[in-house]
């Protein structure tokens, strides 16, 4: 008997809960995928992407890897995943984006966490992905509350490594104090895979990465020049799925769809009619299934232009600037780029991010945006003031939209963003 | 207005407190401290925001430091419009406290705070926006290990450099040793305070007690505080040999998770409503007076001295830094080997979710000694009250229940 | 320094830089014997013409029959006995003469004989100090003579008196025959050094009843020879000791790790090469090629061109006790104020003239692509670069020691001349301009201090420039500098890759916001040696850019930059 087998045995009704959690879980993401299928102008490249993100929510299947290579789980774009890979394993980004394991996670969770790490917890209770479930690590930064806490949370329950994010990230002192984290880090992972950071690891991990990088500038420039070239759920699609892709191979999926764009540049045939409005996302992660937003957004006759959240462009956006080619060189720049870009809310001293907001407003046109806050998502509420008044001075418009891991708000979500999108269109009415 | 709020509760609880005379010099103390002319006035040169910063540190630096540790309603409608809906009213009030259009406590002012919780971290970047000189300090995610101890020292250091330039004095090892002395002397008089504020609850109710206990806080002169305590506690003790003593067989909670910060003083209220017998605390509040202290030893330096203090206060430290707030649950785990608790009332205050995290880790240790937990999820507002009361009400009832069933039992 | 510690460790080093520098004279590194010691003079009867030569220390007369031989003194002119010497006496100058007896000859081609006097004249190599003067005889001895000047310019007097506005006949050592006419003070500058270096014959006829030759020869710094080499020694010995150092500091810090059980990959030296790159056409890659021009000329300049801009005092740590030099450096006249007061005004205007015209228009742009000794430092930290040795942990804390450091050498380099010192002594690159283009000079505590160059030039990129107080003196004016350093703030994503980058250690550059116009603002600093580093490691497009006179020579591209990074042999299609 398989162990699934003795455990529905012996657990009958644990196995009933893990027989809907299949199933429901497996409808929203043939839902969200099939929604985004449908939308028109969609690449062929686009096609490898979808594949991944079908294989690892509705197969169900581990992350593909050359053979016996194991996975660290990360938490947060502040675990830099060419670490990871310098050491011989492989990095998936396991923040939780399913409506399903949330309502799992609720229960183990307190009522105002956020969903992400309800999410998380019940993909832990369910142990139903082995995607989360065969990581022989997990990397948690610890960054806003719920990820503090989930990381004591997952410490009892696995092999866990906390990194501590300096809140002074302009301090060199502090700075250097996140680079022995990562040795440690670095150490800990060299336990699970049985290797030792070297430096030829470490400059091959960095090339690699470098490379996906080189190719996300490619598309970055690519949209820059023609805003309207790609719907912004299909980038959303693209760069979710780099989270559970052996980075080579997400490297050669981008060129592709890179070359596709390229020439559709050529020939001007733009996904989308002149008029359409460009709308910047920003605020909580939007992860797969959680597409719900961007989908509205699309659907209800905008175009997402650009997107300023870490499971989007921002996952891959920084590259480490490696000034010093010795370990600790690299090490430091990959602190560095860890932490110093880094727009997240956590930090105290956010003002980069307002500047990173205004830089994507001039580089894809934007004219509206959405703030995404997600209930529970306290961080990213405080800083909507702050937006509001920037976007104010700026005259373009913006809408807070919290939102949760259910579909029960879509008719409401859908009603206010198609008013936001009608303004933007036909300008503002002054009373 | 603030000081409505404040001498409201300070006039119930004169007005039910007739016999023990010492008491009123506290309740005038904090009317002093709460009033509006004192604040309009008031303009301190350190504000320690939240009670998370050693309190020995900020006082060896400058004696007159103000605390802003939240706590009242009155403040979270000033501060409404700059915080998102779910920011908790700890955080609100205390914003409340620096930014508001009646007094301008933080004129002069640096203020110093650790960035425990997201709450703590957004709230820094809100006062600096608006021109208040802020000291934040980085807490490690875990109190326990050397690592973490180190660098909260590390953190702490800068803090005191920013303290001194603003200050314009110097940290030196004597002034540290006294103020931790002090603070050693305090927790003492407490200590003995409680211990004989609880031999007789029905003349000082509970809430009086935490009031009396909370007020060291706001003290202008800690050595005369300390005084009037001691005279207080003589005073308790007669009243204990004197007079006679019924036993009290109300049900003994023990209140933990988010605290209870003067003048909101809405939860002791209601559980003395209820007919339960609060018996002691473990919050982070109250929790900062229960702390151990180093031994300061001569021939150190002030680095030294930190380090020892970071050793022995973040093992014990409620805070929503750590990733598993281990002390906390210990102080319970000791509470409820140590007294008689009946049932453990859980605070949590809406925002505060590092409590609901924890609650778990409580629940599992309370029911192995098998004692029963009540979550109890509030804000600073008066309208849940009434809800609340049946409910503790009802909490009470199970609890005597559980008691007489006990003592059947025993015999 | 906010602590106690801290402040006791900076008096103290200051005390220690301060006394090692007042006593830099009395601490040899590397000293030549005395040269009018080690110089010896022989004279041979072999036929030849009158002339001196010079083989290594040993200076010989040739065709010395019936030649008598005078050394000039500061007492006057002096026989010295059958024109040989051991060694000459301390107050000599450094000039010998040999006069044969006239004759009779016919040399002009006019037929009839008339009167001829051979003479020789020399001057030995240590009398081309800074500002070459070297000196006359005037005396009736020696009727004919040329005396040189500025290395390059001859004064000729006839009997104590110039011989002004008339034409002398001068033969070089390759046979070239050259007609010199001398100005109303007798001197003529249409000689180049280059052209007098293997010795040149002049030859003056005032009618044809007398003809005056003398032979002049000035002692030759040679390069790529025997000489040369034992002129390199300091530098030699310079260059191994700070090696050994390296080693030993790599050895150490190997230990050091293994003890705090760090990974082991850390102090390993690797040799996995990032692969050789074509460098591409760009800032880097000019930048190289300046640096390297720049090493040349200012090292054997005078000798690759045959002239030198005396007049231009290039303010950069090319030493100039190197007269070899393409144009003169201005350290000397900064770190000995006392003797450029007493130059003559125009002198001074000149000198205060090409300073302010070099710092405006360059400002330390001259640090970043011109000095040599930064040239030194930048090739140091690309052979760590190369074998990936971990180098100095960079930090606020190092930057504020090296500030520190740099004001202490300020005083020393601005002050110590004044009360009887001199900074050449303590200054690092005067081990490096002059033995390489063999000057041979002795070197004091110089050598030390080099030595501590080169070492924490190796593991801190460009350690020194952060404390030369010659650059320091040239950021001053940055203000007003053509040479600029713009930032976009709302493209800066502040991700201190700049900062990391800068050898200097600016940290404005990373961390400024705020300015009049936020895509415009200037970041320049006095420290900023334009070295372009942190453009290139800026990944957004413009977010960081130098100007020279308002124009973008360089602005930072992200797309550029992934290309550096990315891997080999990939095509990239746009």
């Amino acid at each position: 008997m398989t162990q699934q087998e003795k455990t529905v045995a012996l657990y009958p009704a644990k196995a009933r809960r893990r027989e809907r959690f299949d199933r429901k879980s497996i409808a929203v993401a043939e839902k969200m995928l099939r929604r985004v299928e449908e939308l028109s102008h969609r690449p062929q490249a686009l096609t490898s992407f979808i594949e991944t993100l079908s294989s690892v929510f509705v197969d169900r299947e581990d992350a593909i890897r050359p053979e016996g290579m194991p996975t660290v789980g990360t938490y947060c774009v502040m675990v830099p995943p060419e670490l990871i890979y310098a050491l011989g394993a492989m990095p998936v980004k396991l923040c939780g984006g399913s409506y399903t394991a949330f309502n799992i996670g609720d229960d183990a969770a307190p009522r105002d966490a956020c969903p992400l790490v309800k999410a998380v917890m019940g993909f832990e209770e369910i142990d139903a992905m082995p995607i989360y479930q065969n990581c022989s690590l997990m990397a948690v930064p610890v960054t806003c509350d719920c990820k503090k806490k989930l990381a004591g949370w997952l410490s009892e329950r696995r092999p866990t490594t906390v990194l501590h994010v300096p809140a002074n990230r302009d301090m060199d002192a502090d700075m250097e104090r996140f680079v022995s984290e990562l040795y440690a880090l670095s150490e800990q992972i060299g336990k699970a895979t049985g290797e030792a950071l070297t430096y030829e690891g470490l400059s091959d991990a960095c090339r690699m990465m470098a490379d996906a990088q080189y190719e996300l500038s490619r598309f970055i420039d690519l949209r820059r020049r023609y805003p309207r070239l790609i719907r912004g759920v299909f980038a959303m699609a693209a760069m979710n799925a780099m989270s559970y892709t052996w980075a080579p191979t997400w490297t050669k999926q981008m060129k592709a769809l890179n070359d596709e764009l390229a020439a559709l540049a050529r020939k001007k045939q733009m996904a989308v009619k002149e008029n359409r409005p460009r709308l910047l996302l920003t605020g909580s992660p939007v992860v797969f299934p959680n597409f719900k937003l961007p989908l509205l957004i699309e659907e209800m006759g905008g175009l997402l232009a650009g997107d300023e959240t870490c499971m989007g462009e921002r996952g891959l956006y920084d590259p480490p600037a490696v000034v010093d080619r010795t370990v600790d060189g690299m090490l430091r720049a990959l602190a560095n780029r860890a932490t110093r870009p880094c727009t997240c809310p956590t930090f105290a001293d956010n003002k980069r991010r307002i500047y990173r907001i205004r830089q994507l407003i001039d580089d894809y046109q934007i004219q509206g945006v959405v703030y995404h806050v997600l209930r529970g998502c306290l961080v990213y509420d405080y800083e909507y003031a702050i937006l509001e008044e920037e976007m104010g001075k700026l005259n373009i418009p913006i809408i807070r939209v919290e939102t949760d891991y259910n579909e029960e708000d879509v008719e409401q979500l859908r009603i206010r963003i198609e008013a936001f999108i009608e303004l933007i269109k036909y300008g503002r009415n002054d009373p | 207005m603030l000081e409505k709020e404040a001498f409201e509760i300070l006039d119930e609880i004169e007005a039910v407190n007739t016999p023990v005379q010492e008491a009123r010099w506290f309740i005038d103390m904090m009317r002093g401290a709460f009033s509006d002319n004192a604040l309009k006035h008031l303009k301190p040169r350190l504000i320690v925001l939240g009670e998370d910063i050693p309190q020995e540190l900020a006082l060896a630096l400058d004696p007159k430091a103000r605390f802003v540790l939240g706590g009242s309603l009155e403040t979270t409608h000033w501060s409404d419009a700059l915080l998102p809906r779910d920011a908790d009213p700890v955080s609100r009030s205390a914003c409340g406290w620096l930014l508001n259009p009646h007094f301008n406590l933080a004129e002069d002012a640096l203020v110093v705070t650790a960035l425990s919780s997201d709450n703590r971290r957004k709230l820094v970047q809100l006062l600096r926006g608006h021109g208040i000189k802020v000291a934040a300090a980085d807490m490690p995610p875990k109190g326990t290990t050397r690592a973490g101890q180190e660098t909260w020292t590390q953190s702490m250091l800068r803090l005191v450099d920013d303290m001194e330039r603003h200050l314009h004095t110097r940290l030196t090892y004597r002034r540290l040793a006294s103020a931790i002395e002090e603070k050693r002397r305090l927790q003492r008089g407490i200590a003995a305070f409680r211990q004989a504020a609880l031999a007789v609850p029905h003349y000082i109710p509970a809430v009086l007690r935490g009031i009396v206990i909370e007020s060291v806080w706001y003290a202008p002169d800690r050595t005369e505080w300390l005084r009037q305590l001691y005279r207080l506690t003589g005073e308790l003790r007669a009243l204990a040999k004197a007079r006679y003593v019924r036993p009290d067989d109300r049900p003994h909670v023990l209140l933990a998770g988010s605290p209870v910060i003067f003048p909101n003083e809405k939860l002791p209220n209601l559980l003395e409503a209820s007919g339960l017998n609060l018996v002691d605390r473990v919050d982070s509040l109250s929790m900062q007076m229960r702390i151990p202290s180093p031994q300061p030893r001569r021939f150190e330096g002030v680095d030294d001295l930190l380090s020892h203090i970071a050793e022995k206060r973040l093992p014990w430290e409620v805070s929503g830094a750590w990733t598993e707030n281990r002390g906390f649950v210990a102080a319970i785990k000791t509470r409820l080997e140590k007294q008689r608790v009946d049932g453990i009332v859980y605070h949590v205050l809406k925002g505060q979710v590092e409590y609901d995290f924890e609650l778990p880790r409580v629940e599992a240790l309370a029911s192995s000694l098998g004692v029963p937990v009540f979550r109890l999820e509030t804000d600073y507002q008066q309208q849940d009250v009434e809800q609340l009361r049946i409910r503790m009400e009802a909490f009470c009832e199970m609890l005597r229940q559980q008691n007489i069933e006990g003592m059947r039992m025993a015999q | 320094m906010r602590t106690a510690k801290g402040r006791i460790i900076a008096v103290c080093i200051a005390a220690a830089l301060m006394l090692l520098a007042w006593f830099a004279a009395d601490i040899p590194f590397y000293t030549f014997d005395e040269p009018l010691s080690r110089a010896s003079l022989t004279s041979v009867a072999d036929g030849e013409p009158l002339s001196f030569t010079y083989e290594n220390d040993v200076i010989t007369l040739h065709g010395a029959e019936g030649a008598t031989v005078y050394g000039l003194t500061l007492s006057g002119v002096a026989e010295i006995p059958g024109g040989q010497a051991d060694g000459f006496p301390s107050d000599s100058l450094g000039a010998l003469a040999a006069v044969k007896p006239a004759y009779q000859a016919d040399t002009d081609g006019d037929g009839a004989s008339e009167t001829v006097i051979d003479a020789a004249k020399t001057d030995m190599e240590y009398t081309q100090e800074y500002h070459a003067t070297t000196s006359a005889f005037l005396d009736s001895r020696l009727p004919f003579e040329a005396t040189l000047s500025e290395r390059h310019v001859f004064t000729f007097t006839l009997n104590g008196a110039p011989l002004a506005n008339v034409q002398i006949q001068a033969v070089l050592s390759s046979g070239e025959t050259l007609t010199l006419l001398t100005d109303k003070s007798g001197a003529s500058d249409a000689l180049s050094i280059n052209d007098i270096r293997g010795g040149v014959q002049f030859v003056y006829r005032p009618d044809n009843t007398a003809t005056y030759r003398l032979n002049y020869r000035v002692e030759d710094n040679t390069v790529f020879s025997l000489r040369w080499l034992s002129a390199m020694m300091p530098f030699t010995l310079v260059v191994l000791v700070a090696l050994i150092c390296i080693i030993l500091d790599v050895m150490l810090r190997k230990q050091l790790y293994q003890k705090n059980d760090m990974p082991e990959s850390r102090v390993k030296i690797t040799h996995r090469g990032d692969g050789f790159r074509l460098p591409r056409f760009g800032f880097e890659l000019i930048r190289w090629a300046v640096m390297i021009a720049s090493f040349v000329l200012l090292i054997w300049g005078g000798r690759l061109l045959g002239s030198a801009l005396f007049n231009v005092e290039l303010p950069v740590l090319a030493c100039p006790y190197n007269l070899d030099q393409a144009t003169s450096a201005g350290c000397y006249w900064f770190s000995h104020l006392d003797v450029l007061l007493g130059l003559p005004i125009a002198e001074i205007l000149w000198f205060v003239g090409s300073f302010a015209v070099c710092a405006v228009l360059f400002g330390r742009m001259l640090c970043g692509f011109v000095c040599p000794l930064g040239f030194v430092q930048d090739v140091l930290h690309q052979l760590r670069q190369a074998l990936h040795v971990e180098g100095v942990a960079l930090n606020e804390k190092l930057y504020a020691w090296l500030r520190f450091i740099k004001w202490v050498l300020l005083v020393l380099f601005l002050g110590i001349g004044l009360v009887g010192g001199s900074f050449c002594d303590f200054c690092p690159a005067i081990t490096l301009s002059p033995a390489l283009a063999g000057f041979k000079t002795s070197i004091y505590f110089s050598g030390f201090v080099m030595v501590a160059v080169l070492v924490s030039g190796f593991f801190k990129r460009r350690c020194f420039c952060n404390v030369c107080p010659m650059g320091y003196l040239l950021g001053l004016p940055h203000k007003v500098s053509l040479a600029r350093l713009k930032k976009d703030a709302v493209a800066c994503t502040e991700c201190g890759a700049c900062y990391e980058a800068c050898p200097m250690g600016i940290k404005s550059i990373f961390m400024v916001r705020e300015g009049k116009d936020e895509r415009r603002i200037d970041v320049t600093t006095a420290d900023c040696i334009f070295c372009g580093e942190c453009i290139r490691r800026c990944p957004e497009d413009g977010a960081l850019y130098m100007t020279l006179a308002g124009k973008k020579i360089y602005t930072a591209s992200r797309m550029q930059f992934m290309r550096d990074y990315t891997s080999r042999g990939k095509e990239r299609s746009k």
